[in-house]
C-alpha cells in the first residue's frame, strides 16, 4: 500500500513539456526523453507509448500509472500538428541485430548506420518533408542489407543461431 | 638485431577516411558526405570499426540532447598513431609522384 501511494503521488508529480519535435517527461526523479516524434499514425499511439518508458521504470506501478497518465493527458497530440505519436525507425531492427552480432559490431556498425538514418529521418519529418523521410527510411533499410552482406559470415552465424 | 618497424599497412578507403578526418572529430555520415561518394553509406562504419581495432582512429560517444530522438552518434577522430601513418603515405605518395614526373 505504501508502495502504491508512494507511486501515486509521484504520479501527479509527472509534467509532460513538448519539444518542437519530442516529449520530455519529468517525473520528480527522473527526466523522460520520449523518443518518440510529433508525426502521423494517431492509431499506433497506445503501442508506441510502451517501450521506451517501460526500459527506464522497472516499477510496474510507476509504470502503469504513467502510462495511465499519458492516455487521459490532453497532450496525446501535438500541439502544433495534432498528430499522434511516432517512434523514429530502426528501434526493431536494431534489437534484432543485437541479437544477430556481437555487441561491439551490432553497436559501432549497425547501431551508427540506424543512428544516421534516424539523424535524417528526423530533420526530414521536423521539416514536414513526409516523402523525404520515407526515402530516408528505405535508404537506411538497404544500407542495413549492403552492411549485413559485408558482414556475411557473422550475419549467417547469427541466422543460424537465431533459427536454432 | 632490433626489427626495423614496418608502415601499417592501409587500405584506400583508410586513407580517404584519414584524410577526411583530418585534425578535427566528424561524423560517419559527414565523411561519407564530403568523399564525393568515395566512401559509402553500406561500409563507412565497418571500415572505421577496423581502424579503431588498428589504433589509426578513436570515437566518442556524442552528448546526446536529451530533447532529440533515436540512438546517440559517434563522432570520430585520428589517433597520434593515425596522422603518423597518414603522414608516412602522404610523404611516400609525394616521393612516387616526384619520381613519375622524372621519369625514374
Amino acid at each position: 500500500m505504501k508502495l502504491f501511494d508512494k507511486c501515486k503521488r509521484r504520479a501527479k508529480e509527472y509534467t509532460i513539456k513538448w519539444e518542437k519535435d519530442s516529449v520530455i517527461i519529468h517525473t520528480g526523479v527522473t527526466i523522460i526523453a520520449f523518443d518518440c516524434l510529433g508525426v502521423g499514425d494517431p492509431g499506433g499511439l497506445e503501442k508506441l507509448l510502451q517501450q521506451p518508458i517501460k526500459r527506464r521504470i522497472k516499477n510496474p506501478i510507476e509504470y502503469s500509472l504513467l502510462v495511465h497518465e499519458l492516455r487521459k493527458s490532453s497532450l496525446r497530440r501535438h500541439p502544433t500538428t495534432q498528430k499522434g505519436l511516432i517512434r523514429p525507425p530502426g528501434m526493431k531492427m536494431r534489437e534484432i541485430l543485437y541479437f544477430i552480432y556481437p555487441k561491439k559490431t551490432a553497436e559501432r556498425v549497425f547501431g551508427q548506420t540506424i543512428a544516421d538514418m534516424q539523424e535524417e529521418w528526423t530533420k526530414a519529418m521536423v521539416a514536414n518533408r513526409t516523402v523525404l523521410a520515407r526515402w530516408v527510411h528505405i535508404r537506411g533499410g538497404s544500407t542495413i542489407v549492403i552492411t549485413m552482406a559485408v558482414h556475411a559470415g557473422t550475419t549467417l552465424g547469427g541466422i543460424f543461431k537465431l533459427v536454432k | 638485431m632490433s626489427k626495423e618497424p614496418e608502415l601499417p599497412r592501409v587500405g584506400k578507403k583508410e586513407l580517404l577516411i584519414l584524410d577526411g578526418l583530418g585534425s578535427i572529430e566528424k561524423y560517419g555520415l559527414e565523411l561519407v558526405r564530403e568523399s564525393a561518394k568515395q566512401l559509402k553509406r553500406g561500409t563507412i562504419y565497418v571500415t572505421l570499426q577496423r581502424m579503431e581495432d588498428k589504433g589509426l582512429v578513436e570515437s566518442r560517444v556524442e552528448e546526446k540532447d536529451p530533447t532529440r530522438p533515436g540512438i546517440p552518434r559517434r563522432l570520430y577522430r585520428v589517433t597520434g598513431h593515425g596522422a603518423m601513418v597518414r603522414n608516412a603515405y602522404q610523404a611516400a605518395e609525394a616521393v612516387m609522384h616526384g619520381a613519375e614526373v622524372q621519369g625514374i
